[in-house]
């Protein structure tokens, strides 16, 4: 049996602090028909993922990223029109139609044969033989799991994005030339999620089907490395500021208190007489 | 053996009142009662990380238990964004074991539980929730059994399990009011591995046997027939007991198996009603087993390896559900989730006594 590789696409796009996986369009059409296009052997699936040259999200992220995206288009299936899903109502029209005109058929009949026939085939033989011409006929082939190998590759016009995301220092501004810069390159996955964060410009409020948020990775390192991590970013400049204080508070009291002091005491003194 | 140590397991952590639902998703009020609800609890950080900008969230691992016979359960409500539903799950898991009665005593005599939850941090704006996915019916509510988004939480959850080595494991997740079920409370899969063959046959030929002649849909006859092509079993014994415990709770003397009307105080479990509803639930490769219960043979192997349960059912053998929430009331799907929940758990300390 051949391998089957199936390629599909997924976009590391750049937002600001952070970066946004998204499969392309034509990769989500793709793995929502994956499970009806193959039958036997499973396929592997080769997820491209374009990121910017220089971008911090690791390549390990980017693997996790890429397989959840991927399975969530596959398990998520075809785009079905919810219009034509039967109700109660049609389900019930769908066995009693052809009922009733199988008996008006058999009644109609006045015994001739040909008029009979069919009305006995809606009526009974059709459902005898599990004959219905109104479902598709499925294949008997279950649906596959298939194995996601990532490869990571650089990809121009994200990293052009990426350079405009990173020049910008106003969040909207950036967007807004992000965007443009998406419908010159040509990504319109880019220019639709750029659309979404003019209007609303955090990737905090952006929905699961528009792709997962990756925070840069120095970025990612700095705020688990600082512990408890609760703290936000405001306290750490309190702290750099204390630093500066000390050294005059260690002039300041080491008459009187010498330099055994807690740095608590000493954070609090120097203001209260600079 | 005495007549306590005898008697059914019960437990019940009903949140679908107003007044419930509104005490535990309040943080102020949690907060005054958490202290309260901690005590007993051995507590460990396993991680903090961010699901998006400035959304800081914390993993939390909270054991309870002695370890017996039922061995270790281990319960994750660690969705790719916690959702108010789950929040009130989580809260209300951990207030119910807590709490000092003499049953909830007597389930934690069998068993050790870990609650392993998902939670913002104190200083994180709730952000607005979305419904994990917009797709239609069952294939819709399975998207949100996907993990956690972010790499670094998942390696932390990876990491405990692995330590925790639990012989059942629970991944709760509220999949939102999912269109097509949304009069339905919910329903559970779990992972399992079956012979090709059979695999093939029963999901080949499931929708052909969900109606009887005329095709008038019969899914009484459909819950039979694979029966029948599954064969006895451990896992399919253990799956009606689930599937019976999460309708009725322990209050279940007289019922129907196919639940049309429901009775009182029974949750509305998802079933495929007819051959379409049991195409589509093949096409996602669940077999129903019970009303409420689904088998997941993705890929032969044994689930889906990108959901916490087919990852734990892979990587550590163990039992694995993952009961979806799909009702339209949040208050209904954090019911949900802790009936699926407290069915699991009664289930797997039953079958452990018996």
């Amino acid at each position: 049996m051949p391998n089957v590789v199936r390629q599909a696409v997924c976009l590391a796009i750049p937002v600001i602090d952070g970066t946004v996986i998204q499969a392309s369009q034509g990769s989500r059409r793709l793995l929502r028909e994956l499970s009806d296009i193959y039958r036997g052997e499973p396929p592997t699936l080769m997820v491209v993922a374009g990121v910017a040259g220089d971008t911090t999200t690791t390549t390990e992220d980017l693997e996790f990223a890429c397989r959840l995206e991927a399975r969530r288009h596959h398990v998520r299936g075809p785009d079905a029109d919810r219009s034509r899903r039967p109700t109660r109502g049609r389900r019930m029209g769908r066995i009693l139609l052809p009922a009733l005109l199988g008996i008006a058929l058999l009644v109609a009949s006045d015994g001739h044969w040909i008029p009979a026939l069919a009305g006995a085939w809606l009526l009974a033989v059709r459902g005898l033989i599990g004959w219905k011409p109104t479902r598709p006929r499925r294949s008997k082939a279950p649906p596959v799991n298939f194995d996601i190998a990532v490869r990571r590759i650089n990809h121009v016009g994200l990293a052009r994005l990426r350079e405009v995301i990173s020049i910008n220092l106003e969040d909207k501004l950036a967007y807004l030339e992000a965007y443009d810069e998406s419908v010159r390159s040509g990504i319109p996955e880019a220019a639709a999620l750029y659309t979404k964060l003019l209007q609303k410009p955090n990737p905090g409020s952006l929905s699961p089907d528009d792709g997962i948020w990756l925070p840069d990775a120095g970025q990612a390192r700095e705020a688990l490395g600082a512990g408890p991590a609760d703290e936000p970013a405001e306290q750490l400049d309190v702290e750099s500021e204390i630093i500066e204080a000390e050294i005059v508070a260690d002039d300041a009291l080491s008459e009187s208190t010498g330099p055994a002091e807690t740095e608590d005491s000493v954070a609090v003194d120097p203001r209260e007489d600079p | 053996m005495s007549i306590a140590a005898e008697a059914p397991f019960a437990l019940k952590i009903p949140v679908h009142q107003k007044d419930v639902y509104a005490g535990l998703i309040d943080d102020q009020s949690w907060a005054e009662e958490f202290p309260r609800v901690r005590p007993p609890y051995e507590v460990r950080l396993l991680a903090e990380g961010q699901i998006g900008p400035r959304i800081w969230v914390r993993l939390t691992s909270y054991t309870i238990g002695e370890g017996g016979d039922a061995g270790s359960i281990w319960i994750e409500i660690a969705s790719r964004r916690p959702s108010p539903a789950e929040i009130v799950a989580g809260r209300g898991l951990l207030r119910a074991f807590s709490a000092d009665s003499s049953e909830r005593r007597r389930l934690l005599g069998q068993m050790l539980l870990h609650i392993v939850l998902l939670e913002y941090t104190d200083e994180t704006r709730r952000p607005l929730w979305y419904a994990p996915s917009t797709a239609y019916g069952v294939r819709g509510a399975l998207v949100g059994a996907e993990t956690v988004g972010s790499p670094a939480i998942w390696k932390a959850l990876n990491t405990d399990l692995a330590r925790s080595r639990p012989s059942t494991v629970i991944a709760l997740r509220d999949a939102g009011g999912v269109p097509g079920l949304e009069a339905f409370d919910g329903f559970a899969t779990s992972p399992i591995e079956l012979p090709a063959a059979v695999r093939r046959r029963v999901l080949g030929e499931l929708d052909g046997n969900w109606s009887r002649f005329g095709g008038v849909p019969d899914p009484r006859r459909g819950f039979k027939w694979v029966r029948r092509q599954l064969g006895p079993s451990r896992e399919l014994e253990a799956a009606t007991s689930i599937s019976s415990l999460m309708r009725f709770g322990e209050r279940r003397r007289k019922y129907d198996v196919i639940p049309r009307r429901l009775a009182e105080g029974e949750l509305g479990v998802y079933y495929p009603r007819d051959a379409d509803e049991a195409a589509t639930c093949a096409a996602a490769s669940l077999i129903p087993i019970a009303p409420g219960l689904f088998w997941d043979v993705l890929g032969g192997t044994g689930g889906d390896p990108q959901t916490t349960a087919g990852h734990a059912h892979k990587t550590q053998g163990a039992s694995s559900f993952t009961p979806l929430a799909t009702a339209m009331t949040p208050e209904r799907r954090a019911n949900f989730l802790l009936g699926a929940a407290a069915a699991a758990i009664v289930s797997v300390a039953s079958r452990q006594t018996a």
